[in-house]
């Protein structure tokens, strides 16, 4: 009954009641945007023990900061601007980096590459990723958040913290960088494409 | 994908991969959220009491070793040990030969040499170099620097540890000399250990922004640890402020005089990086 309850509140009665201290009105909030903020860590740092780390402490720090959040804007795209920070600089931290070099090959395209038993559309969109990950991490941001967390740009734009006319802009350049990019590094992409 | 090919095609495509990405299953970490925010909770509770009660104590310690030193027959027999932040000082009785010239003693890696000249080669091998927009990225803590003195700039070497708590060594070479160590600041966030042999003679009491500090004149021998364990061991020949503020404690070894010392430590400002 009371998690029912819950589920019917908004999220500017969620976010008050979780700024007076009720935890589980913000576990509410946690169990309703983790996925996103998850996968979008995920995405970022391709490690799933990183990606919860990030994400409980999305989740810690945005109760932290609640105060200084209006409870009638969206919650997600502010939330998803913390991980995306912290996993920004979980990937620039020195033990990360040589972490990463230990097991460089499970970031690599081949590692990613389809194997026998998946369908094509399946091993295809395996190598887009591959494509997306060789990209600089701005231009992997921009397209996580709209392809894939599937974010309108309104959104985005506060996820990223930019205005919303800068939204196209970027969106446009980390297109054209990848299809550069598939042209160049994933030809058998591009012919399967045409094929 | 041609040249020509139109946006579309490509988004649409980044839009298939995106739902048969294979994604691990979202973890609920509403429990582990839970428990943070308790233990957070919990912890800064203690803290701040512990806080409130490790100042009373070291003000009182410190002015009862201050009115010890007028006693010769007590200052001589002297075994204390008290804490200020995150350092705990023992107060030892006078060694008949104290050496002159600083040498390591151990794990010269640890920590950075004292900061009279020259710099010792220990301190360029010294782990954890890193900028310091990296510094600020791993520290709990926002990092100070010195706005005294004017010319001081930002420090030459930055060094990160984990001493039981996160810790970061900033040091600043003597720009006429820049084998020697102008300054060496500490900033050590709760939990870190370190430990303080000091001769009572060598204790002076202080205040920094008003609040107690002490100061260690002259080389004492500065040891290290993690988990209680001491590690590192090393003679520190200058003398050393050691003052608290919010959750950090502050050691900064230098051979100037107090007053110089203390312009210094009230001098701190948050450090601006780019984030």
């Amino acid at each position: 009954m009371e998690r029912s309850a819950e589920h019917q509140a908004s999220q500017p009665e969620l976010i008050g009641r979780a700024r007076r201290g009720d935890e589980a009105a913000w576990e509410t909030l946690v169990r309703e945007h983790q996925e996103a903020v998850f996968r979008l860590a995920y995405l970022m740092l391709g490690d799933t023990d990183e990606a919860e780390d990030i994400a409980q402490e999305t989740f810690i720090r945005a109760f932290k900061a609640l105060d200084s959040f209006a409870a009638n804007r969206p919650l997600r795209p502010w939330l998803l601007r913390i991980a995306s920070n912290l996993a920004r600089n979980q990937r620039r931290s020195a033990s990360r980096y040589l972490a990463a070099l230990r097991r460089v090959v499970r970031l690599s395209p081949e590692q990613v590459a389809p194997s026998v038993d998946q369908s094509t559309l399946h091993s295809e969109a395996q190598t887009v990723v591959a494509a997306v990950r060789r990209l600089s991490p701005s231009d992997q941001e921009v397209i996580y958040l709209r392809y894939f967390l599937e974010l309108p740009e309104a959104e985005m734009a506060q996820a990223l913290g930019v205005a919303p006319g800068t939204i196209k802009s970027r969106l446009h350049r980390a297109l054209a960088r990848l299809r550069a990019l598939v042209d160049i590094e994933f030809p058998d992409l591009r012919e399967g494409r045409q094929s | 994908m041609s040249d020509q090919g139109p946006f579309d095609e490509l988004e649409e495509r980044l839009f298939e991969a995106a739902r048969s990405h294979p994604y691990p299953p979202t973890p609920d970490i509403t429990g582990s959220v839970r428990r943070r925010l308790a233990e957070e909770r919990a912890q800064s509770k203690a803290h701040r009491h512990g806080r409130q009660l490790r100042l009373a104590w070291t003000a009182a310690l410190v002015l009862l070793l201050a009115g010890l030193l007028v006693v010769p027959d007590v200052r001589a027999a002297l075994l204390r040990i008290f804490r200020i932040g995150s350092v705990e000082i023992e107060v030892v009785t006078p060694t008949p030969h104290t050496p002159h010239t600083p040498t390591l003693t151990a794990d010269a890696g640890s920590l950075p040499a004292t900061v009279t000249p020259p710099a010792p080669a220990s301190l360029l091998g010294l782990v954890g170099k890193t900028t310091l927009a990296e510094a600020q990225q791993r520290m709990p803590f926002t990092l100070r620097l010195p706005s005294y003195p004017a010319d001081l700039g930002l420090p030459d070497r930055i060094y990160t540890q984990h001493l039981g708590g996160a810790a970061v060594i900033l040091v600043w070479f003597d720009d006429e000399q820049p084998s020697t160590v102008r300054l060496a600041l500490h900033q050590l966030s709760d939990g870190t250990f370190a430990r303080k042999s000091v001769e009572i003679r060598q204790l002076q009491q202080t205040t920094v922004h008003g609040k107690p500090a002490v100061w260690v004149r002259g080389e004492h021998i500065l040891e290290v640890g993690t988990g209680g364990r001491f590690e590192g061991r090393r003679l520190v020949s200058g003398n050393t402020l050691i003052w608290t503020e919010e959750d950090v404690t502050y050691r900064l070894e230098t051979d100037l005089p107090l007053e110089e010392a203390v312009r210094i430590a009230e001098s701190l400002r948050p450090v601006e990086t780019q984030r």
